[in-house]
């Protein structure tokens, strides 16, 4: 297996990281609480829900957000990834066999 | 405090478009797992780089774990709270028609109750007083209600504001099991108590047929001894016995094995094992409790003791009613296959009702010989009406693959020993808010409604089960008039996962039937 392999496979799970981040930034329910408000309102759950609303915003866009930047530093990974690196990874394998014989 | 004013101000039908909202964003969180799971650096990557980055994205897995369970608790506690505040709200409307009806004015902020009428004597007096304080106390009552309601509510939704809602380090669907908040002080035996008195958790079942041939005619007769123990704790026995008669008919190229016959249930019913079992031990000693005077007519005077013992017992259902069957063999153009089924008709003595029951179970391939496509399904429907022509219930249930239960149902049917398959039973009944709006869709026949508001409003239980057999055996037997087959055998069913999705909301109650026994 070359490092071409491994590259490919690390730009692969970039790219899936990346659906998770906008599936999720798109799935945000922080604007739904507020319907809480409209159906019970002066209650102190209308409030709770005010606060949630806010929190679940800034929760789920940092969550992209550091999905977002794992993505990139994942890219960024990938082509830094080169010949001296692989053959790094297979010593570091073969020595982690060597002490651990029942890791595959 | 909720005042009057206020509660009547609140308009919970509103929460659920919250609750399905909710429910969406949370598909749409859960639909991710596949790409969550691929997002993961490839173990290829060895050494310190490739490591870091694997831990980065567990980190990143586990909070998100965390938001669904959030979105997930926040659900389940808009749902819980919505029924609560709803019944709180006709509570008080019925207080206050009443105290209308009566003349009496309530204060919509203080809550006071004042009677402007005067009355004539002390006794007049003391009756308008003593329906005030009725009417106070139904007033308060809601009221605490829908205040506590709304704090279980908030508190929901300060432990998602605080991070305090837990995902676990499964995955994303294990996530979505969250309790409203209102039910997180009760211990599994307490839930169990309140959502599980339609769930089996174990079922012993003895039965033995016979079947014997006279001229043309078939003579069938069957015992059933069913012992179920419930997940609320109960016991439950049902001793079964039928009869009847049979023939084989051709009607157009399909074989159809019919018979018709007469049923009696008898259904006991005990709060505990215990109970269950000290009846058992009852029984022998009762049945045979003889003296020298009895002795003649020992048959008759057993049979009286067992009858009177039973009579003293909580017989939760008597039943007497009529079956008819028929097993079918057909093989034309179109569809070649076999299939059996039977429809039971019934009147329960005990709960003066009367009921009628639907079962059957198809194996056929469609299509040109060949072409493979083949189909099965087994299900059953049972419908319960009173003596004045009101449904009681309607009860649908068989067997699914685990794709359905989470599909249609919401259900996480995971890891299932049987295949793939699980028990799945819907039930609608008074229950339910929209009880009466499905009773008007199957009394018009509009049946796609009515199962569309039982799948989404009716109580849902999901169970895996895994049976033993005990014992079974046949045997011929040569009644010199007559041929007959004698089969008996024994089962053990033990529900290894269960779901319960309560009447009209949409959250499930996960129970460990290992907790329970």
């Amino acid at each position: 297996m070359g490092f071409e392999v491994v590259q490919q496979d690390i730009r692969d799970s970039a790219k899936k990281l990346a659906e998770v981040a906008s599936g999720v930034r798109g799935a945000d329910p922080s604007a739904d609480v507020k319907g809480i408000a409209d159906a019970l309102p002066d209650s102190r759950s209308a409030a709770s829900a005010a606060t949630l609303q806010s929190t679940w915003r800034r929760r789920f866009k940092r969550w992209s957000d550091d999905a977002e930047a794992q993505r990139t530093a994942l890219d960024t990974s990938a082509a830094d990834y080169d010949q001296a690196d692989h053959l790094a990874d297979q010593q570091y394998r073969m020595a982690r066999r060597r002490f651990e014989p029942e890791m595959r | 405090m909720v005042t009057i004013a206020r509660l009547l101000s609140w308009q919970p039908g509103r929460l659920d478009g919250v609750v399905t909202s909710l429910v969406g964003q949370r598909r749409e969180l859960t639909d991710l797992q596949d790409e969550v799971w691929d997002s993961r650096p490839p173990y290829s990557w060895m050494g310190q780089a490739g490591e870091s980055a694997r831990d980065s994205h567990e980190k990143l897995r586990l909070r998100l774990l965390d938001l669904v369970a959030e979105v997930s608790k926040v659900a389940a506690s808009v749902d819980f709270a919505q029924n609560e505040i709803e019944a709180a709200r006709s509570a008080l409307r019925q207080a206050l028609d009443a105290a209308e009806a009566k003349g009496f004015k309530v204060d919509r902020q203080s809550g006071r109750i004042t009677d402007p009428a005067t009355y004539d004597t002390p006794a007049d007096v003391t009756a308008a007083e003593g329906a005030m304080q009725v009417i106070a106390d139904d007033i308060s009552a809601a009221l605490d209600k829908a205040a506590t309601a709304d704090a279980d509510l908030a508190r929901a939704l300060d432990a998602a504001v605080a991070g305090e809602v837990e995902g676990g380090s499964g995955s994303l669907d294990d996530a979505v099991s969250q309790l409203p908040s209102a039910l997180e002080h009760l211990t599994p035996r307490e839930i169990a108590e309140r959502y599980g008195q339609d769930v089996a958790l174990e079922t012993l079942q003895f039965f033995l047929e016979a079947e014997g041939e006279l001229a043309s005619w078939e003579l069938e007769g069957a015992a059933r001894a069913t012992y179920r123990v419930m997940a609320d704790g109960k016991v439950v026995m049902v001793l079964q016995l039928e009869g009847g008669l049979g023939r084989e008919i051709e009607i157009g190229g399909a074989e159809v094995d019919a018979s018709a016959g007469l049923t009696t249930d008898l259904e006991l019913t005990f709060g505990s094992a215990e109970e269950a079992r000290a009846f058992l031990d009852g029984l022998d000693d009762r049945a045979l409790d003889l003296g020298w005077t009895d002795l003649p007519k020992a048959p008759y005077a057993v049979a009286k003791n067992v009858a009177d013992y039973i009579q003293e017992q909580d017989v939760t259902s008597f039943k007497t009613g009529m079956y008819a069957k028929g097993e079918l063999e057909f093989d034309a153009e179109w569809a070649r296959g076999e299939g059996s089924g039977r429809v039971d008709g019934y009147y329960d003595w005990v709960k003066e009702e009367y009921g009628v029951k639907f079962a059957a179970s198809v194996e056929a391939e469609v299509g040109r010989k060949g072409t493979d496509w083949s189909a099965s399904a087994e299900l059953a429907a049972e419908a319960r009406i009173d003596r004045h022509g009101a449904t009681q219930d309607v009860t649908l249930s068989g067997k699914v693959g685990a794709g359905y239960a989470t599909e249609k149902l919401g259900i996480p049917v995971q890891n299932s020993t049987t295949g793939g398959g699980v028990d799945v039973e819907v039930k609608m009944s008074r229950d339910s808010r929209h009880f009466d709006e499905f009773d008007a869709a199957m009394r018009g026949g509009d049946l796609d409604r009515a199962a569309g508001l039982a799948l989404d409003h009716g109580q849902v239980i999901v169970r895996t089960t895994g049976t033993v057999d005990i014992a079974s055996g046949e045997h011929e037997v040569d009644l010199k008039i007559a041929e007959a087959e004698v089969r008996y055998g024994g089962s053990v069913e033990t529900a290894q996962q269960v779901w319960v999705r309560p009447y009209d909301q949409d959250f499930v109650i996960r129970m460990d039937p290992k907790e329970l026994r």
